[in-house]
């Protein structure tokens, strides 16, 4: 939940009753007042239900180590934490927050009906940006098909030879044109060029997908709306009209998360899996700089909520809407599947969405085996799915295994598999992340 | 039809030089006669990825043994992470020990990463192996980094490093000495000097008379440092050849009479002649350590054959009572070599007594046999005394003097007695700026558990490292209180 490693580190140092002048809890909130170097105390709470923190500290990170030294008694030491009336300050924090709440939710419900010509003019105007940008992506697109057919006439060996801003240059381009999606495939090229052994293929594959994403925006309206929403968002609109797609309601249980930097933003994945519809949903967080993150997706919780998808040919991203109750834990109840179960759902939505990048695979009855100097995933049946070269220690999960299959999840991009978390002996465990 | 890898060649060729490979036919219906090369890649890549079949193994892991200890609770897991994490480490050799005795294990996603710990903390190896319960064990099957861990490492003396192989022997002489000594013999031949340095030093380890040959024939070995090696061995092994022979030649050197009713003990002590050829041989030298400066070649050499002479030897023979017999040294010529020689002496026979009587005594022993040195072969009692009047002579306080007293103190290898623990407690403020958070951590961990409480309040708010310190001690005492917890039924 810390914003970075070094926070985690100092919230586990506050994590010490005696650190603190106070700390208390009722059942909706946990305060505490802890000397910092300031004259007077810093004031910092935690509203329970969010979580949302909230402290008198000049710290510009979020939630600050005093927000997560508290959590970390709570969680470590409650015998320290004492059961009290909440003080005025705290009592303010959380009434302001019901008021907003109930204000956001009372401007939802009943949106105030506007002046029409106010309305109206809002409505050109926003038609017109709309028409400008798309005028711009047609340009870029058809500039960067141009570029592509050069690039391919001459050859790929000949690709090789140019230095990272060949690639970089033209992504900038995409990227001033409004089509950020084709950016992010291109920065990836540099990497893929100087990858070793099989860089052609890899290159390849990805500028494939980017002459099909052009040829998709090109016979758009003849496409079926959802597919057409997908190469929209592939090129980089935002998806919209989140409102009018149905909720589904569910036990979701939050199977795994990974953040991952992404030039200067972090990009947060947290894949759900619903407990009854056994349907994955992945919700994305993205923060720039000390930004937060979202933080009320914890990994190894089971949310009953509404969760809302967006439309796609193969709906995976969406937003959780409602929340009902505490939250359960994973465990003996995991939602997993056989490996060529896996592997059919990933096959059925890479080809409804070519340009989904991955799929969340949770796969049961399977353990990591090393064949070829490599480490897999195995099931029972002997199939391997090849671990991410990227990932960082497989020893946690061998160790874990004992030789013994377990319940793995993690996302498969069609060519490897990174491991996010597993379910071992009924107890689930997330992997790699050092950030607590 | 044709392959993913024609269309990768005329990729890397360009379409300049490269045909176009035809199409798939299911895909050349959906693209029509337009498509090029990258709308069939990129149709071709996807066909690929969603048709991707697995491979195939029938290889697994081999089980690892049920466990058959219970795993630790939540909160000292949380702990766990802390120290792996970098935070309190100096706790983890106690922590760690404490988890074998309340009979319990750690998780099991956390063994990996104290294994590696412990490949580089030689300290944590034995501890961690325990705490790690048959999973460690299994695990370091699986990785050769952590083949210390392994109870299976038998061809670590066949194929292994250097170390590797001294690691062996290590753990071999702790169970059969002989067949380690055995091991050493078996390539004695083929190794290198300082290789063959490392190994004896091993014997060190559950030495007895049964290593005695092997050494005494060591003594002829063409390298001057494998000899003194054996030499350092055989010197302490009262009943080796060795030994006797430096027996017989201080017999000729020392003439003592106990004192009687009216007479007071009389000590007279001749030098040795330079070594003969035999002499030589058992490591005579004048030259020796450097010493023949502030001694003189021959008293050196005296010092040599006293080092090598049980201290019993005189209790029994000249009936010498170490009071009396260090009494009548003081006044000799060479008084400083014979404090050397019988402090060394006291040390590699571990005479207790002699070193007590060492330390009451004004018998000089210059920098080579340090108090330290002697304090170490005492009874545990004994040693805490020893400190504790040094604690309370200031000796903490004084800056340079006081690394040798945080070693004895940190040496100690149980929680200090409550006097000793309290008389530091009340110093660590004044000394706490001058010394490592290392060397702060390694005194914390000697502090009972049950003085924490009280050591806490002690230290100061105002400087920085008082305070650290006494973050550690909090962790330290929390961390192992917890584990106290889970050892009760």
């Amino acid at each position: 939940m810390a914003p970075d490693p070094a926070s985690a580190k100092a919230g586990q140092g506050l994590a010490n009753p005696a650190k603190w002048v106070k700390c208390a809890r009722n059942e909706r909130s946990l305060w505490g007042e802890c000397q910092g170097s300031g004259k007077d105390p810093y004031r910092t709470q935690v509203d329970l239900t969010g979580p949302a923190f909230h402290c008198s500290c000049p710290s510009r990170k979020f939630p600050c180590k005093h927000g997560l030294g508290l959590l970390l008694i709570l969680a470590g030491k409650p015998a320290a934490v004492v059961t009290a009336a909440p003080p005025p300050w705290v009592e303010e924090w959380i009434v302001k927050r019901d008021a907003t709440a109930e204000k956001k939710a009372a401007k939802v419900a009943e949106e105030p009906p506007d002046d029409p010509a106010v309305m109206a003019k809002r409505q050109a105007d926003r038609e017109k940006r709309a028409v400008k940008r798309e005028d711009r992506v047609k340009e870029g697109l058809v500039e960067l098909e141009k570029w592509l057919g050069d690039l391919l006439r001459r050859g790929l060996a000949e690709a090789q030879q140019h230095p990272a801003q060949f690639w970089d240059g033209m992504a900038a381009r995409m990227i001033d044109c409004q089509a950020p999606g084709v950016a992010r495939i291109l920065r990836r090229m540099p990497g893929l060029v100087v990858s070793g052994n099989g860089w052609a293929d890899r290159v390849l594959e990805q500028l494939g997908l980017i002459e099909l994403l052009l040829e998709g925006y090109r016979r758009q309206d003849t496409l079926p709306p959802q597919l057409r929403e997908d190469v929209r968002t592939a090129i980089g609109w935002t998806a919209e009209d989140l409102d009018s797609q149905p909720a589904v309601a569910d036990r979701w249980q939050v199977v795994g998360q990974r953040v991952e930097q992404e030039e200067q933003l972090r990009v947060q994945r947290t894949w759900l899996i619903g407990e009854n519809n056994r349907r994955p949903a992945l919700c994305l967080s993205f923060a720039a700089g000390m930004q937060p993150l979202d933080v009320t997706l914890v990994p190894g919780q089971v949310l009953d909520a509404d969760v809302a998808f967006y439309s796609s040919a193969a709906p995976l991203r969406a937003v959780v809407r409602a929340r009902r109750g505490e939250a359960g834990v994973i465990g003996e109840n995991a939602i997993a599947f056989s490996l060529a179960e896996v592997l059919e759902q990933a096959a059925t939505a890479f080809a409804a969405n070519p340009w989904l990048e991955r799929f969340p695979a949770a796969v049961r009855e399977c353990m990591p085996v090393c064949v070829d100097d490599a480490w897999h995933l195995r099931d029972q049946s002997g199939s391997l799915l090849p671990m991410a070269r990227s990932f960082g220690d497989v020893w946690p999960i061998v160790a874990t295994s004992g030789g013994q299959p377990f319940t793995l999840f993690g996302e498969w991009t069609g060519r490897e598999f990174h491991p996010l978390s597993l379910v071992s002996e009924g107890k689930f465990i997330q992997l790699e992340s050092r950030i607590v | 039809m044709s392959s993913w890898n024609e269309f990768v060649t005329a990729a890397l060729l360009g379409t300049e030089r490269a045909k176009l490979p035809p199409l798939p036919e299911e895909l050349s219906e959906l693209l029509g006669s337009e498509s090029k090369l990258l709308a069939s890649a990129g149709a071709i890549a996807l066909w690929r990825r969603c048709g991707w079949k697995p491979k195939e193994s029938a290889d697994t892991l081999l089980p690892a043994r049920p466990e058959t200890l219970p795993v630790l609770n939540r909160t000292s897991a949380a702990h766990l992470r802390q120290m792996l994490d970098g935070n309190y480490s100096g706790v983890l050799p106690e922590w760690l020990k404490a988890v074998a005795e309340i009979r319990r294990r750690i998780p099991f996603e956390l063994i990996p990463a104290l294994l590696k710990l412990a490949r580089q903390r030689r300290e944590l190896r034995s501890v961690a192996v325990a705490a790690g319960g048959q999973r460690a064990d299994w695990l370091a099957s699986l990785n050769p980094e952590w083949n210390f861990a392994s109870t299976v490492a038998e061809d670590s003396w066949e194929t292994g490093s250097r170390d590797q192989r001294v690691a062996y022997l290590q753990r071999t002489r702790v169970t059969t000495p002989a067949e380690a000594r055995v091991k050493i013999q078996s390539t004695w031949k083929e190794e290198g000097a300082d290789v063959r340095t490392r190994f004896l030093q091993t014997l060190e380890t559950s030495l007895s008379m049964e290593d005695e040959p092997f050494l005494e024939s060591v003594l002829d070995d063409r390298s001057k440092e494998v000899r003194r090696a054996a030499i350092e061995l055989l010197s302490t092994l009262p009943e080796s050849r060795l030994v006797q022979r430096m027996i017989e030649r201080a017999t000729l050197l020392v003439k003592y009479k106990p004192g009687k009713l009216l007479s007071r003990a009389s000590l007279e002590v001749t030098l040795p002649d330079l070594p003969d050829p035999a002499g030589v041989r058992d490591g005579l030298d004048p030259k020796a350590f450097g010493h023949q400066k502030q001694l003189g070649e021959k008293a050196v050499l005296l010092a040599q054959i006293l080092s090598s002479v049980p201290p019993v030897h005189w209790e029994k023979t000249l009936s010498a009572k170490p009071q009396d017999f260090l009494k009548a040294a003081e006044k000799q010529e060479f008084a400083l070599a014979i404090g050397v020689g019988l402090g060394q002496a006291s040390v590699h026979f571990r005479a207790a007594n002699w070193a007590e009587a060492l330390l009451d005594s004004k018998l000089e022993r210059g920098p080579f046999v340090p108090d330290e040195m002697l304090v170490r072969i005492l009874p545990k009692e004994k040693v805490a005394e020893w400190l504790l009047a040094q604690v309370n002579a200031g000796v903490l306080r004084k800056r340079d003097v006081s690394g040798n007293l945080i070693e004895s103190l940190t040496r100690f290898t149980e929680p200090w007695p409550d006097p000793l623990a309290r008389a530091v407690i009340q110093q660590l403020n004044e000394v706490i700026h001058w010394h490592y958070r290392d060397t702060l951590a390694k005194l914390a961990n000697r502090i009972p558990l049950r003085l924490i409480p009280e050591a806490i309040p002690a230290l100061s708010q105002e400087q920085k490292a008082a305070v650290e310190l006494a973050g550690y001690l909090q962790f330290r005492h929390e961390a192992i209180t917890e584990l106290e917890k889970q050892a009760k039924p």
